[in-house]
């Protein structure tokens, strides 16, 4: 070995131990040197109570993020994707997180009172320790597990009045007592009368409704399209809930079924991970009349600027690539 | 006077410039090695590979790749940083002022972003920075250099420009859409994988080919069947910026093209210009986080980096052939 190769693995051994100490000083303490530049979605300060009303006049101020979806494609069963995309839009008020989730859709699946029908419904992931990095997508992973607040069609209705059961079997049973609901008598959490289920997984096959149920929720459709809100506390009832906080980022991510498209269980429209910032600036009240975002449609000056400045450059960097690509070209063919 | 031009004469390295060549070198080895592991454990095995139908993972296996995985992003993130910096008063004492400038004010402005300063117009500067990058370090290069490096960089800039105008939908602040663009930034960039051959004077050799064949053979295998394909078409979308719109097929002979250029780079004594194209293929396409974007600058500047700022001078040969002045002997 020359002294050159030795001196050069010596030094690289140094780097290494360095890159080392530092990179177990960051994981011991908690730091990220770098940060996300990934989709980030403000959540706003209101000061108006948005309840659970999708029809919250406060929402036409808060700026709604497209977030594109696609079918699931991970794990069995594969499919759905009948949804393209879906807007949310967040708040926080009284100590409370706040979303909603809309969508299009142009069939009302409220029922499940058959085995051919299935229900419409929403779900929203969070990584159950927000601190920690991001989870695998796909129901969590092994030591880093998603906390899901799964609201359903169905459930809603059960919620407000007995389903109709209907055409759903020969013999049918209208009575609402526990005689006739075993599910529910027995604490099937499917049967537990909320539209909302908070629950927990750690990877495929693990999902597991938390002992706690602490988000609340209300769908509402008009006009084919769904307006789902959902609301938790920010405080955490246990450690396997996130807790949030102002000016904490979070990671989530998002499913849709579409009844009518046959999509349940893993039949679903999905999407990566967004990002939430949980902000102190406060979105206006609704009874304000003039505010940015809802009294006109958001500026589109800035963007075509920005997407000119950026054409040009990406164009002159493709009509460099293009020029020296024939002069290359028109050399080989020279030589031949 | 563009980057490499200013480096003609060489000027006198000072001894910042001399103490960061005695260690750029190792520096930019090691951040290799580190770089690769982490996208290979993290984006790769821990978010793609065991998600593909049919590939088991036990959970113990998964728990020590896992962990091995996060200690190499926690590794990876502060030796790009100060990769980085080395570079900027390497570049600075060799008379590369405006890359030395411009790569200051990114890291100044991830540092920014980082501590939540002018978020909002954090990443579009950066991008901005990159851009200027891009077509400082592009202009200087030798002309066959410049197509892969600069559809390389244009198809990172469509990537990031889709990104931004997501986060500007999302705060309101703008409702520009371009839902062509993304399908378009991904084929510039296989457009720039499949033309990194250019940077080499000679074939490569044999074994570079195989290695090459054997990297597409791989991923076409592993990735064949429409589950698989499915599965890395979402998450490749979101660790590299794929867009998935061509056939897994066009994607292993891609990668498989830029893997046998860098063996062959390396083979050759070009650990430099084979490190740039790692860190720019480690950086993905788009706005992912400030890391990945620095590891695109990482790539783009090593491309300027004058080889007497390096002890070892390993690169004199990349150099010299980047200027057209000598054959290189891969």
């Amino acid at each position: 070995m020359t002294d050159t190769t030795t001196t050069m693995s010596r030094r690289m051994l140094v780097v290494a131990g360095l890159a080392l100490a530092v990179g177990l000083m960051t994981q011991i303490f908690g730091l990220d040197l770098a940060y996300s530049q990934t989709l980030s979605v403000t959540v706003w300060s209101s000061e108006e109570d948005p309840g659970v009303d999708p029809d919250w006049a406060g929402w036409a101020a808060v700026p709604g993020a497209p977030v594109p979806l696609t079918a699931q494609q991970i794990a069995t069963p594969l499919g759905g994707g009948s949804t393209p995309s879906m807007t949310v839009q967040t708040v926080h008020a009284d100590g409370d997180l706040v979303l909603r989730i809309s969508w299009r859709d142009s069939t009302l699946d409220t029922s499940t009172a058959s085995t051919e029908l299935f229900t419409d419904g929403v779900a929203v992931q969070f990584p159950a320790d927000p601190r920690s990095s991001v989870p695998a997508i796909c129901m969590g992973q092994a030591d880093g597990a998603v906390n899901i607040w799964h609201w359903r069609a169905d459930s809603q209705v059960g919620v407000h009045s007995v389903p109709d059961i209907g055409d759903g079997y020969v013999d049918r049973y209208a009575d609402i007592s526990d005689t006739y609901y075993p599910a529910a008598a027995s604490g099937n959490p499917f049967a537990n009368g909320e539209a909302v289920q908070s629950l927990l997984a750690g990877s495929f096959g693990t999902l597991t409704p938390m002992d706690e149920q602490t988000v609340i929720g209300e769908g509402r459709y008009i006009d084919n399209e769904w307006a789902v809100v959902l609301r938790r506390s920010f405080a955490a009832p246990t450690t396997e809930h996130p807790q949030f906080e102002v000016g904490q980022d979070i990671d989530v991510a998002f499913a849709i079924w579409n009844g009518s498209a046959d999509e349940r269980n893993g039949i679903k429209s999905v999407s990566q991970f967004v990002r939430f910032s949980i902000s102190e600036a406060v979105v206006a009240a609704p009874s304000t009349p003039t505010t940015a975002a809802s009294s006109s449609p958001p500026s589109s000056t800035i963007g075509y600027v920005v997407v000119g400045l950026f054409a040009g450059v990406v164009l002159a960097l493709l009509l460099v690539a293009l020029i020296w690509f024939g002069v290359v070209i028109k050399a080989f063919v020279d030589r031949d | 006077m563009t980057a490499i031009d200013s480096r003609i004469p060489a000027r006198p390295v000072g001894g910042v410039a001399r103490l960061t060549g005695v260690w750029l070198e190792p520096v930019v080895r090691v951040t290799v090695l580190v770089v690769l592991a982490e996208a290979l454990l993290l984006r790769g095995a821990t978010r793609v590979f065991i998600h593909i139908p049919g590939v088991d993972v036990t959970s113990g296996i998964l728990g020590v790749v896992t962990d091995l995985a996060r200690l190499a992003f926690r590794m990876a993130v502060p030796l790009a940083f100060v990769l980085l910096l080395m570079l900027v008063a390497s570049l600075w004492e060799s008379g590369s002022r405006q890359v030395a400038i411009l790569v200051g004010a990114f890291l100044g402005l991830a540092a920014a972003g980082r501590f939540d300063v002018m978020r909002e117009f954090v990443d579009p500067i950066l991008l901005g920075l990159v851009a200027l990058v891009a077509v400082v370090v592009v202009t200087g290069l030798e002309s066959r250099w410049r197509i892969p490096v600069a559809t390389w960089s244009a198809a990172f800039l469509m990537a990031g420009l889709v990104r931004l105008l997501d986060q500007w939908a999302a705060d309101g602040a703008s409702s520009v859409s371009l839902p062509w663009l993304p399908g378009m930034a991904e084929t510039v960039a296989l457009i720039a994988f499949i033309t990194t051959p250019l940077v080499l004077r000679n074939r490569p050799r044999p074994l570079d080919l195989l290695i090459g064949v054997g990297v597409a053979v791989l991923i076409a295998s592993t990735l064949s069947g429409a589950e698989a394909q499915s599965a890395a078409k979402i998450l490749g979308l979101w660790n590299l910026g794929w867009a998935g719109g061509y056939p897994v097929l066009v994607y292993a002979v891609a990668v498989g093209i830029l893997v046998a250029t860098v063996t062959t780079l390396a083979r050759g004594r070009r650990m430099m210009t084979a490190a740039s194209f790692v860190f720019m293929g480690a950086a993905g396409f788009g706005l992912f986080s400030s890391y990945q974007t620095a590891l695109l600058v990482l790539g783009l500047v090593l491309m300027a980096v004058p080889s007497e700022a390096l002890e070892t001078a390993t690169d004199d040969v990349g150099r010299s052939e980047r200027l057209g002045l000598t054959p290189s002997p891969e």
